[in-house]
C-alpha cells in the first residue's frame, strides 16, 4: 500500500532535496507529484551548471598543477591520482586507483611507523604529519628511490577521514644543497689555513718568542694581530650565519636551569666588562628551567653582554634579569649607553648593521652577533627584542618558553609557582578510589582516576604522569596484561607503577625477576606511609634530578670554585673533615667524589677503600689535591688534577666526562 | 700514574708554515720535542722511531687524510693507544664529533693561538690522563 505523502511533508522534502522557497511550490497532491513554478527549473539549471563549472575549475588547477596531488580514503587507498602524479610516480592513474598508498609509494622501512601513525589518523583525522611541510623519501614505480617535500591535509567525507598530499619531487633541490655545503666546506678550510699561518706568526712574534720588538714595530703587529683576530671573527659568524640558515645547525637541546647558566656565562665573560670598565650585575633571579642548546645560549648572552659593555659609558652597571613571565622566562640586559637612533631600530637585527660606522668601538664587532643571536633564539622557540630610548640606554631581552618536567602539573600562586607530581590512580572500587585520592592530595600530589583499564589508557595517552597506582582486578582487563601493555608503549615505557591490589604478589617467574619493574606491591589495606615513599622513591629516579657530588675539601674557595664551574648541571655537598665525610657517605648516594688529601682530621687517602666497601655503586673518585699523588692512590681513583696544574674548564671537562662514562656503564 | 709529563709530540700537517709555526711554538713555549711530517705516509713512517706520547694530526692531507691515517695507526699493536688529537678547520660539530667518536681524544680548531697551544696541548694532556685510568675496586 503505498503511503500517503502530505502536501505539507512533501514541501518539506523538497526543502532538504533543493534549496527551493516553499513560496514556488504551487500545488503539491497525494500522488508524490509537485507543481512548481517554472522559474523554479532555470535555478535548478543553474545550481546544476555551477557544480560542472566548479568540477571543471578543480579539474583543471589539479590536472594542470606541477605538484603531485594525492587523494586517499580512510583505508589508505588512492582515489584520486593527478597528471602531475603520474609524471612524478611513473604510474597512471587507472592503474593505481584503489591501491594502498604506503604499500606502494613509501619504502619498506617505514612501513611500520606510517602504519602506526596512519591508524591514529583514521580515528582522529589527526597526526604529527598534518598541516606539516615534510621532507621524505618515496620510491618510483621502475624502484628508484628519490626525496619529496610533501604537505599533508585532512578532510571528512561522508563522516570519514581522507587525506589530501600535495608533494613534489625535490631531487634537484637537494643536490643543489649538496653542492652548496660542499663549497662552503672548501671555501671555510680554504679561508682558515692561510688565516693559520698568519694568526699563527703574528701571534708568535708578539708573545716574545723571537725577542724583543721596538715600540713602533710592536704597535704595527699589533693593529696586524687584532685585524686578523677580526677577520677570524667574521668567518666564524658568517660560517654560523650559513649554517643557521641553511638548517644545518644541529642544536642539541637539554632542560637545563637558568640562572646558574647565567651566572657561569657573566664569570666567563668577565673579560669584557673588565676591558670597558663596567660591571656586570644579576639583579633578578627566578628558579627555572628551559629546553636549550647550552652552548648556544651563551653565545646568545655573551653577545648581548658584549654589545652593552661596547656602548656603555666606563664605570657604569649593566642590570641582568631573569623573570617569569606566563609561561614564559624572559632574559634581559640593560645598559646606560646611548641608546639606538629610531631610524636604526628597524635594521637592528639585520646583517652587517651598524649604526655608526665611525665610531671605533664598532670596529669590534663584526656586524652579524644580533643577527645570529636573533636566529638561535627564535630556532629554539623563543623572541628576541629591544627597548631603547636615545641618550638613555638600551634594554635587550629574549624570552624563551619555560620547561615544565613531564610529570608535574604546576601552577601560579602569589608565592610564585608550585609544581606537584601528577599521578594516575586506576582503582575499580570507587571508595577505594578516591580514598587513596585524599592520601596523595594531601601529601602534595595531584590525582587523576581511572575507574577501568580503558580509562586509564585514554587519561595516559592524553597526559604525562610521574607515577601510576594500579588494581590489579580491573573490571576490563587483567592488571598484568594492562602492565605488558603500558610496557610496549614507548610513552608509557618507563612509567612508574605501584601495584595496589586485595591479592599478595603471585609467584610467577615473571614476578620474581621483576621483568615488568613494579615499584611496590602493596596488598590492601593500604599502609599509607608505604604507599607514599614508594611514590616519592619512584619519582626521584625519573624526573631529572641534578647529579650530586660529594666535595670533600675544607679549603672553602675551592669549594666555592668548583661549585661555580658546575652549578648548572649538579648539586655539590661539601664536607671538610673525613669524620662528615664517612657518615654522608654510608647514609645518602652520590654519583661523584671530590677528594682533597689534606683535611684537618687526617689523610683523605683513607677514605678511598671505606668507600668500595660501603656501597655496591661504583662510584668514580677525583683526588683534587694541592700535592703530587703517590702511585698507591692515584691507582685507586679514577682522577688525579693538581689544583695548580689544571684550568678551570679541565677541571669541569673531566667532572662530565667522568659521570658520562660512569652513567653508560649502568 | 699521575702527573706523566708530555715531552715527545708528532705533528703531521701538509701545509709547511702552519707545521713551521706549530712546531715553533710548541718547542719555545712548552718545551716539547716535536718532529713534523706532511703526510699520513711519512707520519706511519716516522712514529716507530720517533715514538711520540702524543699526535697532532690534521685532518685533510692529500693522499692518506687524517682519518684513515689513524685506522692505520690503530692497527699497530705497539702504537694503537697512543693519543691522537686531531687538528681541524672544520667547524661543523657533527664532523667534529665524529673526530672524537672514531677514537681521537681531543679536535683542536684551525686558526689557534701559537701562545695558547701549548696550554691546550697540557689541558688535553691532563685529562687523557685522568681518563685513561679504570682502577679495579
Amino acid at each position: 500500500m503505498k503511503k500517503k505523502t502530505t502536501g505539507k511533508k512533501l514541501k518539506q522534502r523538497l526543502d532538504d532535496l533543493i534549496p527551493i522557497p516553499s513560496r514556488k511550490i504551487i500545488k503539491a497532491d497525494n500522488e508524490g507529484y509537485v507543481m512548481i513554478k517554472a522559474s523554479v527549473l532555470s535555478e535548478i539549471n543553474k545550481i546544476e551548471e555551477r557544480l560542472i563549472e566548479s568540477e571543471e575549475k578543480f579539474r583543471n588547477i589539479a590536472s594542470n598543477a606541477l605538484d603531485a596531488i594525492i587523494m586517499i580514503d580512510n583505508d589508505g587507498n588512492i582515489n584520486y591520482w593527478n597528471k602531475a602524479a603520474e609524471t612524478i610516480f611513473g604510474y597512471k592513474s587507472d592503474d593505481i586507483y584503489g591501491k594502498n598508498l604506503h604499500e606502494i609509494l613509501t619504502p619498506p622501512e617505514f612501513h611500520d611507523a606510517q602504519k602506526k601513525a596512519f591508524l591514529k589518523f583514521q580515528k582522529t583525522g589527526e597526526g604529527d604529519a598534518i598541516g606539516k611541510l615534510l621532507e621524505l623519501s618515496a620510491l618510483k614505480k621502475d624502484g628508484t628511490r628519490f626525496p619529496i617535500e610533501l604537505n599533508l591535509s585532512a578532510v571528512k567525507i561522508k563522516n570519514k577521514w581522507n587525506s589530501i598530499g600535495i608533494l613534489r619531487d625535490i631531487t634537484n633541490r637537494k643536490q643543489v644543497e649538496q653542492m652548496k655545503n660542499e663549497f662552503i666546506s672548501i671555501v671555510n678550510h680554504e679561508l682558515r689555513t692561510p688565516l693559520t699561518s698568519l694568526r699563527g706568526s703574528l701571534g708568535l712574534i708578539m708573545g716574545g718568542v723571537t725577542g724583543q720588538l721596538s715600540e713602533k714595530t710592536r704597535q704595527l703587529l699589533e693593529i696586524a694581530l687584532k685585524n686578523t683576530d677580526r677577520l677570524i671573527r667574521l668567518i666564524n659568524d658568517i660560517l654560523d650565519i650559513e649554517k643557521i640558515e641553511s638548517g644545518t645547525m644541529k642544536f642539541k637541546l637539554k632542560p637545563i636551569e637558568i640562572v646558574p647558566l647565567i651566572e657561569q656565562t657573566l664569570e666567563a665573560d668577565k673579560g669584557y666588562a673588565d676591558k670597558w670598565n663596567v660591571k656586570f650585575i644579576l639583579q633578578e633571579k627566578v628558579k627555572a628551567k628551559i629546553n636549550v642548546d647550552r652552548d648556544r645560549l651563551i653565545q646568545v648572552i655573551t653577545n648581548l653582554l658584549s654589545n652593552a659593555a661596547k656602548f656603555s659609558p666606563s664605570g657604569e652597571d649593566i642590570i641582568i634579569s631573569v623573570t617569569r613571565q606566563n609561561k614564559f622566562i624572559r632574559v634581559s640586559v640593560k645598559d646606560k649607553g646611548p641608546g639606538i637612533n629610531k631610524n636604526f631600530k628597524k635594521k637592528i637585527f639585520s646583517k652587517f648593521a651598524q649604526a655608526d660606522s665611525s665610531d671605533t668601538r664598532r670596529q669590534e664587532g663584526t656586524g652579524l652577533g644580533l643577527s645570529i643571536s636573533k636566529a638561535i633564539i627564535e630556532k629554539m622557540d623563543g623572541t628576541i627584542d629591544f627597548e631603547s630610548q636615545e641618550g638613555e640606554g638600551s634594554t635587550f631581552f629574549f624570552t624563551l618558553p619555560e620547561y615544565i618536567e613531564p610529570g608535574l602539573v604546576c601552577y601560579e600562586t602569589d608565592d610564585g609557582i608550585i609544581c606537584k607530581p601528577h599521578i594516575l590512580i586506576c582503582e575499580s572500587n570507587q571508595d577505594i578510589a578516591r580514598f587513596l585520592s585524599l592520601i596523595l592530595k594531601e601529601k602534595d600530589f595531584v590525582t587523576d582516576i581511572a575507574l577501568n583499564a580503558y580509562n586509564a589508557k585514554m587519561l595516559l595517552s592524553q597526559n604525562k604522569y610521574a607515577a601510576m597506582t594500579l588494581d590489579i582486578n580491573l573490571p576490563d582487563q587483567d592488571g598484568i596484561s594492562f602492565i605488558h601493555e603500558i610496557r610496549k608503549n614507548k610513552e608509557t615505557s618507563d612509567l612508574p607503577i605501584v601495584v595496589v591490589s586485595v591479592l599478595d604478589k603471585p609467584d610467577t617467574n615473571e614476578i620474581k625477576e621483576n621483568t615488568l619493574r613494579i615499584v611496590e606491591w602493596l596488598t590492601k589495606p593500604i599502609d599509607e606511609n608505604r604507599l607514599i615513599k614508594a611514590l616519592k622513591c619512584a619519582i626521584n629516579k625519573t624526573i631529572h634530578q641534578k647529579l650530586r657530588i660529594i666535595h670533600i675539601e675544607d679549603d672553602k674557595d675551592i669549594i666555592s670554585l668548583v661549585s661555580s664551574l658546575v652549578k648548572d648541571m649538579a648539586d655539590i655537598i661539601p664536607v671538610s673533615t673525613r669524620q662528615e665525610a664517612q657518615e654522608k657517605i654510608n647514609q645518602e648516594n652520590f654519583d661523584l667524589m671530590i677528594l682533597d688529601l689534606k683535611l684537618p682530621d687526617g689523610n683523605g687517602a683513607e677514605l678511598v677503600p671505606l668507600l668500595k666497601k660501603s656501597r655496591n655503586k661504583f662510584i668514580p673518585i677525583i683526588v683534587f689535591s694541592a700535592y703530587n699523588v703517590s702511585q698507591n692512590i692515584s691507582q685507586e681513583v679514577n682522577s688525579v688534577l693538581i689544583k695548580s696544574n689544571i684550568s678551570n674548564e679541565t677541571l669541569r671537562d673531566t667532572i662530565i666526562s667522568l659521570i658520562d662514562k660512569n652513567s653508560q656503564k649502568e | 700514574m699521575a702527573n706523566i709529563s708530555l715531552t715527545r709530540i708528532l705533528l703531521a700537517e701538509d701545509d709547511i708554515d702552519i707545521q713551521f709555526i706549530a712546531k715553533m711554538a710548541l718547542e719555545s713555549v712548552g718545551e716539547f720535542t716535536v718532529q713534523v711530517c706532511s703526510s699520513g705516509k711519512e707520519a706511519l713512517d716516522k712514529i716507530p722511531e720517533f715514538k711520540p706520547e702524543l699526535i697532532l694530526m690534521d685532518v685533510m692531507m692529500p693522499g692518506m687524510d687524517g682519518l684513515t691515517t689513524f685506522q692505520e695507526l690503530k692497527k699497530i699493536e705497539e702504537f694503537k693507544s697512543v693519543p691522537v688529537v686531531f687538528l681541524t678547520a672544520k667547524v661543523q660539530t657533527k664532523e667534529i664529533e665524529i673526530y672524537k667518536e672514531i677514537g681521537g681524544i681531543d679536535v683542536i680548531l684551525k686558526p689557534f693561538d701559537p701562545m695558547t697551544l701549548t696550554e691546550t696541548i697540557q689541558n688535553i694532556w691532563s685529562k687523557y690522563l685522568s681518563l685513561k685510568n679504570t682502577p679495579h675496586l
